[in-house]
């Protein structure tokens, strides 16, 4: 449901606008404006879905409005006149109605700014989910490579080297197991050999004979660490 | 037959497509639109006629463009074909029967719309 408001001076293509809302399912009615100015000042802004804007109003126009205010909800322009439409999308509005309001165009643009409400809650999920997605970069040959943190299976050393096992691809990299496990968050990850540091999450199995099975894979496991393995998986499974 | 009596018996086409649309079976949405009609076109049809009478060029683009809403919500085609012309005006010439061409198509709707909204009123109880 998209709560919507109505901004425009003329009365009859307010109740034309408030006719198409509310027989439309998927609208809510908040609240209606005889000018910019009193919507801007009245009207809660933050939890408006959709404005139905009209363009020539006297005091402060409708592309005023979208030029003067910053974090507006999407915008219709409803009006008269076809000229306002490239100033009105030169200015992010979703769509755009010529006057006088016809039921199917009405529920066309309310079709766009429901697309476009979904792709920008969709966008803004994805950049919260890269926010919180960790990583590190790494030296890898003379290249600084970025890893994600929820890919790395596990690390081994050997030698003077790191091999970092990702979920599809080896990284080798010049420095100590300690340089990259203390770059880790410590939740996450445990050293369970000299030789080695798991991700928790990926275990998924720890046998009998002192191995860790992660994705196929196993891993020795010292006998001094495996009940702080066990307490740390118990704890990772109570998160 | 005198002009004025042709005038007063002449019918304007005008159409509710567009209310009954969107009425979804309600009676009292085409009478409320119907009283909007005309409550302000006639409001806006005085300050038009003033900004004619005092060739005020922009007043009456202005003023054209406002009654223009209206005017399309109940489908008048010829008073909308007037506006339309108004909204695109320079100067005002004395010979230009433009406002008086369009006081005189506005009594013949308000007479039709009267006559419809009554009928509406009656149907409705």
């Amino acid at each position: 449901m998209l709560n919507c408001i109505v901004i425009d001076d003329d009365r009859t293509a307010r109740e034309m606008l408030k006719q198409c809302i509310s027989i439309t399912d998927t609208l809510c009615l908040t609240a209606e404006y005889e000018s910019a100015i009193a919507a801007k000042q009245a009207a809660d802004l933050e939890n408006i879905d959709l404005v139905f804007l009209d363009v020539e109003m006297p005091m402060m126009t409708g592309i005023d409005f979208m030029q003067n205010f910053r974090d507006l909800p999407p915008i219709i322009l409803v009006t008269s006149k076809k000229d306002y439409a490239f100033e009105g999308f030169e200015n992010d509005a979703v769509d755009f109605i010529v006057k006088p309001i016809k039921y199917p165009r009405f529920l066309k643009a309310v079709e766009k700014a429901k697309l476009f409400k979904r792709r920008t809650q969709e966008s803004l999920a994805s950049e919260v989910a890269d926010v919180e997605r960790q990583h590190i970069f790494v030296k890898s040959d003379q290249d600084m490579k970025k890893v994600w943190v929820d890919e790395i299976i596990y690390l081994e050393a050997f030698g003077d080297y790191v091999r970092i096992y990702l979920e599809n691809e080896r990284v080798t990299v010049l420095t100590t197991l300690k340089g990259i496990f203390d770059q880790l968050p410590i939740e996450r990850f445990m050293q369970v050999h000299r030789s080695y540091v798991v991700q928790i999450e990926k275990i998924t199995r720890v046998e009998a004979g002192n191995t860790v099975i992660l994705n196929d894979q196993s891993v020795p496991l010292s006998r001094s660490k495996k009940n702080e393995l066990k307490e740390r998986i118990m704890l990772y499974q109570s998160r | 037959m005198s002009d004025s009596n042709k005038n007063t018996t002449r019918m304007i086409n005008i159409s509710y497509d567009r209310i009954n649309q969107i009425s979804n079976g309600s009676a009292e949405f085409p009478i409320r639109m119907i009283e909007l009609y005309l409550e302000d076109f006639s409001t806006y049809l005085e300050q038009f006629i003033d900004a004619w009478t005092g060739q005020d060029a922009n007043e009456v683009r202005r003023m054209a463009h406002k009654m223009r809403s209206p005017a399309g919500t109940i489908e008048v085609s010829e008073i909308s074909t007037l506006l339309e012309r108004a909204e695109g005006i320079d100067t005002i010439a004395s010979t230009d029967t433009l406002c008086d061409d369009l006081g005189a198509a506005y009594q013949l709707v308000e007479l039709q719309l009267v006559k419809k909204l009554n009928d509406l009123k009656k149907n409705n109880g």
